[in-house]
């Protein structure tokens, strides 16, 4: 597998695409894979769902390398893979939402959170407790709130990866954040 | 300069060295699919050719 150390990602992409190389493969899988199974695993909770998502997201990253159009990082497609396959692993099996924000929005605080003021409410919460209500939000908000604040993904990206209109997306992010302040100012009166 | 705390929770667990073995084995198994399902495209394809050429020669008589 040393050999493979010298090549770059696009020549590993075309060693697997022409050549058939799976060695080559294996070299992508090793950039790739902590960043990968510790996203699912944020996501999931669950070290063994997070191995079996992150061994299916490779065989499918396998199976649509061809169709990698160099538009943008591959790292950013692998992970637009990866956020996809775990939204469609929530839709499918049904584990949306553990608590009705909805109603705690509406209980606790009328305030809506713009984009522009999020940041600066969240920059006062503590990392672990942050990590608390991001596990007790609606696994559809967290994995939005993942990507758009912790990948930069924009818009638009996201609108691509989750077969989702821009006014869903923006209306999702817009109640994610909210959920996330409120849970956290209900929990630990921040 | 804000922080974003989101950017700071990524979790940081090893991954299970089993994990490399069985996507390599699946992704060998899925190329050997491919390859068998390629094969017999090819030859459908051929014996499709054939068949349409057998039906014409016949039509000729």
């Amino acid at each position: 597998m040393k050999k493979y150390s010298r090549y770059s990602i696009d020549q590993l992409i075309d060693l697997v695409i022409q050549n058939k190389d799976t060695n080559a493969f294996g070299a992508i899988y090793d950039i790739y894979i902590d960043t990968v199974y510790n996203k699912v695993l944020s996501m999931v909770q669950s070290k063994e769902i997070a191995e079996d998502l992150t061994h299916d997201i490779f065989i499918k990253i396998y199976l649509n390398l061809k169709k990698f159009q160099h538009k943008s990082k591959f790292s950013t497609w692998i992970y637009a893979i990866t956020y996809n396959y775990c939204h469609d692993y929530f839709r499918k099996k049904n584990k949306y939402p553990v608590v009705n924000f909805d109603t705690i929005s509406e209980k606790i605080n009328e305030t809506t959170y713009a984009e522009e003021d999020f940041i600066d409410n969240i920059e006062q919460i503590k990392i672990e407790q942050l990590k608390v209500c991001l596990n007790q939000i609606a696994s559809e908000e967290k994995i939005l709130l993942l990507m758009k604040y912790q990948d930069n993904i924009s818009i638009r990206d996201i609108m691509k990866i989750l077969s989702l209109k821009e006014s869903a997306v923006k209306m999702r992010l817009k109640r994610a954040r909210e959920a996330i302040i409120n849970i956290c100012n209900k929990k630990f009166n921040n | 300069m804000k922080t974003n705390p989101i950017k700071k929770i990524i979790s940081k667990e090893a991954v299970p060295e089993t994990l490399k073995p069985k996507v390599l084995s699946s992704v060998k198994k899925v190329q050997l699919l491919m390859d068998l399902s390629d094969l017999f495209a090819f030859k459908s394809k051929e014996a499709f050719q054939d068949l349409l050429n057998f039906k014409k020669k016949d039509q000729k008589k």
